[in-house]
């Protein structure tokens, strides 16, 4: 009797254990807390680097050493340069007939409170007019992401009436 | 060696030239053509073949001005051809062997020289080696040839290079000056180490700044219809116009002028944005949006007027822009373009702001909003200064009407000015020795842009260039400068008879005196208590910000933010609109498609929003990208001027401590509209204003909110049983039953599932202004009357992208969700957006633009339906 209750019990046991393993290793979690292994970053306080990238954002005269206090959040990958294509492409519709992105520079921004590798990028686009224009972003060395954008042209219309406006919908003042 | 010489076979009977000037060529003509043998090239151009004793090395015939100055107000831009302008005396291009100009700048006596700054090149699609000489060592190309506009590009540029540098060494010369007496300067004394006063800045490192290290002239560009400065390149691009072919801006060297100060103006922002080539700031200031803005408008001015510095005409561009459109632009009152009764260069008669901000003197019936008219007041205040400062300082006498000295002195003037306000290291001025590392009590120290970090963000939206902050500063460096005189102090100014009261007089004739005080009592950006001479002693600086004297205040009209709404529908006024919406996808595809074309991208979202969802109800729809043009309303006596809304991130809410893993917020009280009823904190952090700039986004390694942090601007309304209460939109994607998860989310951007976007704000998860359009400005508000009665009525109810925001809807919203987007409206004439009356009337100190204080809140409250 003694004998076939722990049989039972063992059994039970077992069941339950295969069914918390099968739950550990096959469990999805939720999107916001996925978790991915970050590599270890090797500093250089004496350049100012994180993996051979310098550090930009800690204002100046701030000591090097509290360069080894950063932990950057995203980890650089390739598909930067294609998500960001991807983004332009977006926004360019059908008119962009090419896209020129020529990486200027690459370092860690430490910036509001968190640390990223970032790409710094000319993008020259060229729309179906043959046209072209050139300006910068900043974007996550992650997931290409733009997180700046400056150094835009200035455009001189010989005829600033004919400038790109847009006109409010009728609907509006139908009266 | 031969030398094959172009001139024009017409030019003296075309011109009109004196007999005497006819009779004397004769002989000269006759000794010309016995000499050498003669050549008929293309285009009427007659060549002479002389040999080359060397005296021609690196030289040839350009034109030194356009058809219209040399050929007469009748000619025309269509089939132009350049060799009937083309001067007798051949010019220099160049010592080099290509096509390249060289740069050089003196610092005193020590002359730094940059070789191969400036290249000429033809268009973009084309060669990118400039030519060579040709064999016999000269640049003569046949007129019209792409060659020839390339050597006359090269020319003119070089030509505006050499002023620039000259009058800013001259600015270098004079700001260093007032260091051994204590003051302040912007223009840094490690100009001369950093190189910045070119492109070509930080020696080898400049790479990382722009495409390439020299400005790159295309004097025939792939560009119809306009000319341009990309400072990303850095590029100056000339094309032509389909509708005249043969005509290229190219013939006007006045648009070369013209575009090159738009480069000089880049420069003098960034002069102080680096020492050496590790410690450049990442980012680069720039004057101007996509649409019209002040910050453009001032650049377009500045442009003018340097136009004005290198021709001393008071009109610009007659050929380029007069016989092609009707748009040459006067420079000066006195121009005879100015066709309305009362316009003269008398105290009534100035080109006034904001009166004359959509002044086109082409067409003074048919107002329009664009930043080359509105700049037309800039440069004829700064042509009346030139004039003002040749008069009372005598400079009058010099050879040149005291046209070199007068315009020194402004350059001066702009330089420190644009160099202050464009500095991202955000402390817009010096100390004596060691510029970039004041603390206090080991903590950084700012005096401009609130910070290292967010320097870009203020200097472009929160505290941006206006015509006030302009010419605060600019006012203030003319009593640095020009006006300054002490019976006390060694030190007098350039010109003491040009004292304050002639300047704020001349300010205000121009309705320019927008500020109470010069501001100059250097207070740092986050306390009124730190200031220049506790960062470093010995620094001088008055204890109180000198005041503006109110006798001279008669044309500058100061009124209370509390007098802007948005606009309201009356009985009076059935037809008024608070908010125009554009939710057509044709026409939101034009838009994203014109911003990115000049630059400006917005970061669209995959998947939960696009223009694909629009459904053109002129309503707010789920899944839509819309633009958002606020008609605000003017309900004083006197016009706004400089009308700004934001809808940038800021600090308007409470995190409470218990919140931090979710950083949900109750929003703070700042107006009567959200009240504590409805969820809102009057306590708490409510009470201060951040100092630092700390979006509401996670940080990843301690998975927390920041306990303080900016917000974005749209709430929604949560109404659980009977309550209703408005929270943040990362407290309602989990209720109401939506459970909407990151990636969901407006904004979310990841290479795959596993991966987190770090940048990511789940506050803005439902609807969001885009990052890059999220703020708008309108030129002017007439008095007691919306902007679309003041501006666009008039304008057949179009728009410029300068007047709009563009807002993503999330495709997941229920319908019937109710939002309150809370935007900061101001206006540069506002008499209590920059101070508060206390601090006897010091300006707010950066930071406080982190909050409501300088603004007036602007609810936009909508509900997304389908």
């Amino acid at each position: 009797m003694i004998k076939r209750t722990s049989f039972i019990l063992l059994f039970s046991l077992a069941i339950v254990a295969t069914i918390f393993a099968v739950r550990f290793f096959f469990q999805t979690k939720p999107m916001a807390s996925n978790k991915k292994e970050r590599p270890v970053h090797t500093y250089n306080v004496n350049k100012g680097e994180i993996n051979g990238h310098r550090v930009v954002g800690l204002p100046p005269g701030r000591p090097k050493e509290e360069i080894k206090n950063i932990k950057v959040a995203n980890t650089p990958s390739p598909e930067w340069k294609e998500n960001l294509e991807k983004t332009l492409k977006a926004q360019g519709g059908n008119s962009l007939k090419e896209v020129i992105l020529n990486k200027v520079d690459s370092f860690v921004w430490s910036h509001e409170g968190v640390s990223l590798f970032v790409e710094s990028v000319i993008v020259t686009l060229k729309n179906d007019k043959n046209s072209e224009t050139t300006f910068k972003v900043l974007v996550d060395a992650e997931t290409g992401k733009i997180l700046k954008n400056w150094d835009q042209p200035v455009i001189d219309p010989a005829n600033p009436r004919q400038s790109f406006r847009v006109k409010l919908d009728p609907r509006y003042h139908a009266d | 060696m031969k030398v094959v010489r172009q001139r024009m076979t017409n030019k003296l009977l075309k011109n009109r030239a004196p007999l005497w000037k006819l009779l004397l060529s004769i002989p000269l003509l006759g000794m010309l053509t016995s000499c050498n043998p003669t050549e008929l090239t293309a285009k009427n151009a007659q060549s002479n073949v002389i040999s080359n004793d060397g005296s021609f090395d690196g030289k040839a015939y350009v034109y030194k001005d356009s058809p219209f100055i040399l050929g007469g107000p009748n000619y025309s831009p269509s089939g132009v051809s350049m060799a009937k302008f083309t001067d007798r005396k051949a010019e220099l291009i160049t010592t080099n062997t290509r096509l390249t100009g060289n740069c050089e700048m003196m610092f005193f006596s020590f002359n730094i020289s940059i070789p191969d700054c400036i290249h000429a090149l033809s268009k973009e699609s084309g060669t990118t080696t400039p030519l060579p000489r040709n064999a016999d060592r000269t640049f003569i190309f046949s007129p019209d040839s792409p060659e020839f506009y390339q050597v006359n590009a090269l020319y003119h540029v070089s030509q505006a290079t050499q002023t620039f540098l000259k009058k800013l060494g001259y600015a270098y010369e004079q700001a260093q000056l007032v260091v051994p007496y204590g003051e302040a300067r912007s223009i840094p004394y490690y100009l001369m180490n950093s190189k910045l006063f070119w492109f070509k800045a930080m020696s080898s490192s400049d790479r990382r700044l722009f495409n390439t290290d020299f400005l790159t002239t295309y004097a025939q560009c792939d560009l119809d219809g306009n000319a341009s400065f990309s400072a990303a390149g850095p590029t100056l691009c000339f094309g032509g116009i389909s509708q005249f072919p043969g005509f290229y801006f190219v013939q006007d060297p006045s648009v070369i002028y013209h575009e090159f100060a738009h480069a000089m103006v880049s420069i003098l922002l960034n002069l102080r944005n680096g020492t050496n080539a590790a410690s450049y700031h990442p980012l680069r200031s720039n004057m101007g949006t996509y649409g019209y803005d002040e910050a453009g408008s001032i650049n377009e001015g500045i442009a003018d007027y340097f136009s004005f510095i290198m021709n001393k005409r008071e009109r610009f561009a007659e050929f380029a822009l007069g016989k092609t459109f009707n748009q040459s632009r006067p420079i000066s009152e006195s121009d005879s373009l100015h066709s309305i009764p009362g316009i003269e260069e008398t105290s009534t008669g100035r080109l006034a702001y904001p009166q004359y901000l959509l002044y086109d003197p082409n067409h003074p019936d048919e107002a329009m909003e664009d930043v080359h008219y509105a700049g037309q007041i800039v440069s004829h205040y700064m042509v009346a200064l030139t004039k003002n400062l040749k008069y009372e300082c005598g400079y009058n006498s010099d050879k040149d009407g005291g046209h070199d000295r007068a315009t020194s002195v402004v350059m001066l003037l702009l330089s420190e000015t644009l160099s202050e306000l464009g500095d991202l290291y955000a402390r817009g001025v010096d100390d004596y020795y060691s510029p970039l590392t004041a603390k206090i009590n080991g903590s950084d120290v700012f005096f401009n842009n609130l910070n290292y970090n967010n320097s870009y963000l203020w200097t472009h939206f929160n505290n941006p260039i206006t015509y006030r902050r302009f010419f605060q500063t600019f006012a203030k460096n003319i009593n640095k400068y020009v006006s300054y005189f002490s019976p006390v102090s060694p030190r007098t100014g350039l010109c003491p008879s040009f004292d304050k009261n002639k300047s704020e007089r001349l300010l205000d004739d121009y309705g320019l005196l927008l500020f109470k005080t010069y501001n100059d009592n250097g207070t740092s950006t986050t306390s009124r208590s730190i200031t220049y001479s506790t960062a470093v002693p010995g620094m001088v600086h008055p204890a109180a910000p000198t005041a503006v004297s109110e006798n001279n205040r008669r044309k500058s009209i100061l009124i209370s933010k509390q007098l802007i709404q948005l606009s309201t529908r009356t009985d009076e006024n059935p037809s008024r609109v608070g908010f125009y919406i554009v939710d057509n996808s044709t026409d939101m595809e034009g838009i994203l498609q014109n911003l990115l074309y000049k630059g400006f991208t917005v970061p669209i979202s995959k998947n939960v929003a696009g223009t694909e969802y629009n459904n053109n109800n002129i309503k707010i729809s789920p899944g839509e990208i819309i633009a958002v043009i606020p008609n605000l309303q003017n309900n004083s006596n006197s016009t706004m001027g400089g009308v700004q809304i934001l809808a940038t991130d800021w600090d308007h809410v409470h995190i409470p401590s218990d919140k931090l893993k979710t950083g949900n917020f109750k929003p703070c009280v700042v107006d009567t509209v959200t009240t504590v009823d409805q969820g809102a904190e009057a306590g708490g952090s409510c009470t201060s204003t951040e100092t630092d700039f700390t979006r509401l986004i996670q940080n990843p390694l301690t998975e927390q909110f920041p306990a303080a942090a900016v917000a974005p601007v749209c709430m929604v309304l949560l109404e659980e049983g009977e309550s209703s209460k408005w929270v943040s939109q990362n407290e309602y994607r989990t209720k109401q039953g939506l459970s909407l998860l990151d990636k969901d989310c407006l904004g979310y951007s990841t290479n795959t599932t596993s991966d987190k976007d770090f940048a990511f704000n789940p506050h803005e998860c439902l609807v969001r202004f885009l990052p890059g359009a999220n703020s708008a400005f309108f030129s002017k508000i007439d008095s007691q009357k919306t902007y679309y009665e003041s501006v666009l009525k008039d304008n057949g109810g179009s728009f410029n992208m300068g007047n709009a925001m563009i807002m993503e809807v999330n495709k997941w919203i229920p319908p019937g969700t109710k939002f309150r987007c809370r935007l900061r409206a101001r206006f540069s004439n506002c008499s209590d957006c920059y101070t508060d009356g206390s601090n006897g009337n010091d300006d707010y100190i950066d930071a406080e633009y982190n909050g409501h204080k300088p603004f007036k809140v602007i609810n936009f409250d909508f509900d997304v339906n389908d």
